[in-house]
């Protein structure tokens, strides 16, 4: 088994790009969930086991950091590790959502490299067991691997 | 034209075309800014501690490619997808702008991008590239790119 990723993108093609990225980076991958929103994403968390999430923050219907505070409430951002995906560089944004439990920032463009050496510091070298990988769909009706 | 600015938006884009899209970028003095309203054009907004507007405007068949190369995936089945390389474009804007605003203004700046949108190239890019804060045309895969910057309040 591996870990499962959740990508977190109001745009298809760029939860596309960061697809391929985890897939070349060479992490032990189990599914590859998509959503397209805050709020699709918290039904995936919700439904199914999500070892990393991989989130933009700028996002129609519920934004990043409205999603993030929504895990935050129930406690998610303590066992589940949120990786934010942005071109945004501001120092204050980084701050906060550092504060709020956010545990490392991608910064546009990346590469398969950069994501695997972050999705190592944060998950370890130990891929997950079989327990609760519980099928789900994502946004697309799609499962990827 | 800014020269600063100018020479800035010139570094990111060609760093990030080859960072993000595989595609290698050379300056160009021509403009060729009338054959412009037959590009795929994206723009991105942003406002804080510097305002403005980046423009990306670039060939279908240039767009085409750099979609290709990020998804991995043939030209053809992008040109069959129905608007992929549009996407792109925008990823691509946004990327860039990203990049460039902080650079600009500084990382302890505070400046919010809006989502990038599918555009015409503006009026102030086509008849008067000369009042814009920064526009660099290049030549990529046999093709030409142009980056725009309009800055309402720059801090340069």
């Amino acid at each position: 088994m591996g870990y499962n990723c959740l990508i977190v993108d109001d745009s298809k093609v760029t939860r596309k790009i960061i697809a391929k990225a985890l897939r070349l980076s060479g992490i032990s991958l189990g599914e590859v969930y998509e959503a397209g929103n805050g709020q699709e994403a918290l039904k995936i968390i919700d439904a199914t086991a999500i070892h990393l999430v991989l989130a933009d923050l700028n996002m129609p219907v519920m934004d990043g950091v409205a999603m993030i505070e929504a895990m935050a409430r129930k406690g998610l951002m303590k066992t589940i590790p949120v990786v934010v995906v942005t071109s945004d560089r501001s120092a204050a944004i980084h701050h906060e959502l550092s504060a709020k439990g956010v545990r490392a920032f991608l910064s546009k463009p990346f590469t398969p490299e950069r994501i695997r050496a972050i999705a190592l510091e944060i998950l370890g070298g130990n891929p997950p067991g079989p327990a609760g990988t519980q099928a789900s769909t994502d946004k697309d009706g799609e499962r990827r691997a | 034209m800014n020269t600063r600015i100018r020479r800035v938006l010139r570094k990111v884009v060609e760093k990030v075309l080859v960072d993000f899209a595989y595609v290698y970028a050379e300056p160009t003095a021509e403009l060729v800014l009338w054959t412009a309203s037959k590009y795929l054009c994206a723009s991105i907004s942003f406002r804080g501690d510097l305002s403005g507007t980046l423009y990306l405007a670039a060939t279908p068949a240039l767009c085409r490619a750099m979609a290709g190369n990020v998804l991995g995936v043939s030209e053809s089945r992008v040109r069959k997808s129905g608007g992929l390389e549009k996407d792109v474009l925008k990823e691509l804007a946004n990327i860039v702008c990203g990049n460039l605003v902080h650079r600009l203004g500084g990382r302890s700046a505070t400046i919010t991008l809006a989502p990038p949108r599918s555009c015409r190239l503006s009026a102030a890019c086509r008849e008067h590239p000369e009042r814009m804060a920064g526009l660099v045309a290049f030549t990529a895969e046999d093709s030409k790119l142009i980056a725009g910057i309009d800055v309402k309040d720059s801090a340069s």
